[in-house]
């Protein structure tokens, strides 16, 4: 016997109450002279037996109130065993159904696929249920999803919810799945839990027996699949100057060497098909190389002929992005023979460490009187350094880049006059210069006293988000003695996002088109600030092009289905971020702090559109695809050891005694109670004075008489 | 002598008793003349002395010469009517000195009934006569009409303490031995340890021609058993004691102690043997008064 409450045994002490009242009551009776003790000596020996009997009766029944109370509050109960089907006969039960919708679901014997024949189990397991059984079905993906959301007693429901599902071809995690139907039974609330696991043996990871805790009676209906498979588990791309080289590695699961087709195909078109010979349990690597036509961004697929194993690898989807990189135009407005006076010698220096860290950003330097000559359109982000003057021309022709979407970094020196800069640049600057403030000259001794410092910044820009990090107080650390000071600009939408220390903007900004034009008060070499010659300036450099470029992050994602898959957007700071898979309604999310999580569950290429200020762009460099992972479609064999470590498990966790055979928890404590209860009407019937029958027997006799 | 008289009589029940008449049911001898009939049919009418009046005597004895001399009623007594002599045997054991809440105790009760009956009987010229006994016989008092013999009386219950274990075989052999003529006995006992030898001693003193009454003076308590609650019970006898819950025992004892005065009453009956039954809470001069009706209906039939 076990008990719920074992706390509460410690009232059983209490068992000492009736005892020490008994021997109490003695001590305190009245001691009384009585001339005729003879008779009731007599009296006494007559009625001893029954006397005794009564006495220890009452001592008996007041003990077991002691005892019962506190055993019935412990709340005991007894594992009792019970075969199954008795069991399950008497008690309603919740039942789990686990359906995991693996790749491997996806292979066919005919026209009937292993998911089809997985259905049609859960469902025969649905129909045999018993009207008053509250049924689930938890599909045991990367993510296990519950279907209804909690067991229910309505099968058609659940029948519905299995017609209707179909399988995402994903990975199992079933240490997950078993979980959620813990979950479910626990919600449920029925005496009994019964847990049917529906598989091919495809369970991925598979959980332990203490991950199987809390399921009840646990069985496993096997459905057979696909005993060989071919998948293409992995396509890499590569631009080389032939074009891009794409490299496909098939799978061969199975114990026959053999020949497969494998195609390329780019769009809805096959531009590529290779025999590969790959061996028993053994992979290869299919090749090609192909020049793509006009266009950034291309989804291709790679397909192998396989109809005996699954389906869902046999095609793995890829995105080959031409152009990654940042293009800057760099145009310096004070060119220098000596590499280390130019205006851009820091600026190409951090290109160069941003590059070497895995960045690719091109870049092309010009003088501001060779920009006439430049096509504009190549560059994602212009910046001109110290550029005093420029034609009317060459501005037109920015501000219609910019307006395109190209981002321009606007940088001062000792070549910019204030006036003639707004007269010619007025149209893009964020401000207008006022004039330039000097706090200390170049070559200065007291310059470092005299100088200010960025105080400020905005911690959630992309560019200066990484200096609120630890180690990112070095841009504080850098001093600023001479910098532009801005006019006031009313109403317009522009962003102060850095300052001095005194007020003064150091990094402001504003939207032009579809463009960004960024103005940074002070110079880009060691001129008017060290700012170049500190640790910040590198990442200042690095993220600053890629916010100009607007660039995001998650092209070249290949995630699994039901995987999180993080698209940054900093860039672009869109409102929403409309995903769009091959099948299936759109998807919108809300992106924060310039980054927005889907969870696509469709095997395909995922397009991704940006909503900017009500406007909708395409943003196809974004483009990410969702591939089964790698191996999900192969066969498994789920053995027996396993199978039997899960039922042991479950049991044991939730009513089982850890026998073999299954056992049920019977609580005994409503028992315990109302003995307790008997005993306590035994104790006032036996206690209750003779004198008081006696009058309610004269009473009961007068009634009767009275009424004759 | 006096105080003695006022704590055994109280002046209301003598006041209710006067006049009354206590008429020996058989034929008694005695020595003085008085209303009982003599045993000795037509042998003497001869006049033996005066007796101041009381109320209750014959009208047709009172000497009118008498009365014409010193202006005072006397009433004239004859030898061949005998006066009665009585013996009261009183038990005083231990079991007599218990009392329940304001009841009497049974030893007080039983004297105060002896004094009264004492008075009655010497205001009607009888002789009566004490014997107090526990576990012995104790003092006895012989039966005198004298008029000092009240006051005799009550000092001697005066002077008795209830202690002791009860023995009514020895007084009642001890009135066997002494009472030599037709006389009235009775015995004031409780009765609880009146065993069979007891009452066949009672019924031989009948046959020996005494007139036998016996008083059967019990507490309320000692018929209802009214306690509650578990009480440590004590012998006044030396029994030893009992720790019951008398709820338990009450039906039992009733039975008991009602079969015992049954087989008391029973026993007196066939002996011819006049029992009275009283308890404490029954004033005295009732039971007096039974016992006279009871005694003047016997002397009708």
């Amino acid at each position: 016997m076990s008990f719920v409450a074992p706390a509460m045994l410690l009232g059983l002490f209490a068992v000492a109450v009736p005892i020490l009242v008994h021997m109490m009551h003695r001590r305190r009776a009245p001691r009384v002279q009585f001339p005729a003790l003879s008779y009731l000596l007599r009296s006494d020996k007559r009625v001893a037996r029954s006397l005794r009997l009564k006495k220890w009766l009452l001592l008996a029944l007041r003990i077991s109130l002691f005892v019962l109370l506190p055993l019935a509050m412990a709340q005991p109960f007894v594992r009792c065993g019970a075969s199954p089907v008795e069991t399950g006969d008497r008690l309603p039960a919740s039942l789990v159904i686990i359906v995991p919708d693996g790749a491997s679901t996806s292979a066919a014997d005919g026209s009937s696929t292993v998911w089809d024949a997985a259905l049609d189990e859960a469902s025969d397991l649905v129909r045999d249920a018993r009207a008053w059984d509250r049924v689930a079905v938890v599909v045991a993906g990367p993510q296990p999803v519950v279907e209804p959301a909690e067991a229910t007693e309505d099968h058609g429901a659940v029948q519905r919810v299995l017609d209707d599902l179909a399988p995402r071809s994903a990975g199992v995690d079933l240490g997950a799945a078993f979980a959620a139907a813990v979950d479910v039974h626990a919600e449920a609330e029925m005496p009994i839990r019964r847990t049917v696991l529906v598989t091919d043996g495809a369970i991925g990871t598979p959980p332990t027996a203490d991950d199987a805790a809390g399921l009840g009676r646990f069985e496993v209906v096997r459905v057979e699949g696909a005993a060989t498979n071919l998948a293409v588990s992995e396509v890499t791309r590569e631009v080389t100057d032939d074009g891009v080289l794409i490299e496909a590695v098939i799978e061969n699961v199975g114990p026959a060497r053999t020949g497969v087709t494998v195609t390329l195909e780019v769009g809805d078109q096959a531009v590529g098909a290779e025999l590969v010979d790959i061996g028993e349990n053994s992979s290869a690597t299919a090749r090609w190389t192909h020049r793509f036509e006009a266009g950034a961004v291309h989804p291709v697929r790679v397909r192998v002929d396989d109809p005996d194993g699954a389906i869902a690898d046999n095609m793995r989807h890829a995105v080959v992005h031409l152009d990654r990189g940042v293009r800057a135009l760099l145009v310096s407005g004070d060119p220098r023979a000596v590499a280390w006076n130019d205006e851009l010698y820091f600026f190409e220096r951090a290109i160069e460490a941003a590059r070497a860290a895995g960045r690719p950003i091109d870049t092309n330097r010009v003088t501001a009187d060779a920009l006439a000559g430049v096509d504009l359109a190549a560059w994602d982000v212009i910046v001109l350094a110290n550029v005093g003057a420029l034609g009317a021309t060459d501005v037109a022709r920015i501000e219609a880049r910019v307006r395109e979407g190209a981002g321009l970094w606007i940088a001062l020196g000792d070549a910019v006059d204030p006036d003639r800069f707004n007269a010619t640049l007025g149209a893009l600057l964020p401000r207008h210069l006022r004039s330039i403030k000097t706090l200390a000259e170049t070559e200065a001794a007291d310059r470092d006293v005299m100088a200010t410092r960025v105080a400020s910044f905005d911690a959630t820009h992309p560019v200066f988000r990484v200096f609120a990090a630890p180690g990112g107080e070095s841009i504080q650390a850098a001093t600023t003695w001479r910098y532009a000071l801005l006019e006031p600009r009313a109403g317009a939408e522009v962003r102060t996002v850095a300052t001095f220390g005194d007020g003064g903007p150091a990094w402001i900004e504003h939207d032009v088109g579809r463009g960004r034009v960024a103005l940074w008060t002070t110079t880009l070499d060691d001129d008017w600030t060290d700012l170049p010659i500190r640790t910040a300036w590198v990442p200042l450099v690095m993220r600053g092009l890629e916010h100009l470029a607007r660039r995001g992050a998650s092209a070249g994602i290949d995630a699994a289905p039901g995987e999180p898959v993080t698209i940054g957007v900093e860039a672009w700071d869109p409102t929403a971020v409309v995903i769009r898979g091959p099948t299936g309604p759109p998807q919108v999310l809300e992106p924060i702090a310039g980054r927005a999580v889907a969870q696509p569950d469709v095997v395909g290429v995922w397009q991704v559109e940006l909503e900017l200020a009500g406007e909708t762009i395409d943003a196809p460099e974004l483009a990410f695809v969702v591939n089964p992972p790698p191996g999900a479609g192969h066969p498994a064999v789920l053995d027996d050891a396993t199978v039997e470590a899960w039922t042991v498990g479950a049991d044991e966790s939730s009513d089982a005694t850890g026998s073999d055979a299954p056992t049920r928890r019977r609580s005994v404590w409503p028992v315990v109670l109302l003995a307790a209860l008997l005993a306590l009407y035994a104790e006032s019937a036996v206690s209750v004075r003779r004198r008081v029958w006696s009058r309610m027997a004269e009473q009961w006799r007068a009634r009767r008489s009275a009424k004759a | 002598m006096t105080t003695s008289r006022a704590r055994w009589i109280d002046p209301r029940q003598l006041e209710r008793l006067a006049g009354a008449r206590l008429r020996a049911r058989g034929v008694v001898e005695g020595v003085l003349a008085g209303l009982h009939r003599s045993p000795h049919k037509g042998a003497s009418v001869e006049f033996a002395e005066y007796k101041e009046y009381a109320p209750g005597d014959d009208l047709r004895h009172i000497d009118w010469r008498a009365y014409g001399r010193i202006d005072r009623y006397y009433v004239k007594q004859f030898e061949d009517e005998t006066n009665l002599r009585a013996w009261f045997v009183l038990d005083t054991s231990g079991s007599m000195d218990f009392a329940f809440e304001d009841a009497p105790r049974k030893v007080t009760w039983a004297s105060t009934f002896v004094a009264a009956l004492s008075w009655v009987l010497l205001s009607q010229g009888d002789a009566p006569g004490l014997l107090v006994f526990d576990e012995r016989p104790g003092y006895a008092l012989p039966p005198s009409s004298k008029k000092t013999q009240l006051d005799d009386i009550c000092a001697v219950l005066d002077a008795t303490r209830a202690e002791g274990r009860t023995d009514i075989e020895s007084a009642l052999a001890r009135i066997a031995e002494r009472v030599y003529a037709r006389s009235l006995v009775v015995l004031v006992s409780d009765l609880l340890e009146a065993g069979d030898e007891v009452l066949t001693l009672a019924r031989v003193l009948r046959r020996r021609g005494l007139e036998v009454v016996v008083v059967n003076v019990l507490d309320r308590a000692e018929r209802d058993l009214p306690y509650e609650g578990l009480t440590l019970f004590e012998g006044l006898e030396g029994e030893g004691e009992l720790l019951a819950d008398p709820d338990d025992l009450r039906s039992a004892y009733r039975d008991l102690m009602d079969a015992h005065i049954a087989r008391v009453r029973d026993v007196c009956r066939a002996g011819d043997i006049e029992m009275l039954e009283a308890t404490t809470s029954d004033p005295v001069e009732g039971v007096i008064l039974d016992l006279l009706r009871a005694r003047a209906r016997g002397r009708r039939r």
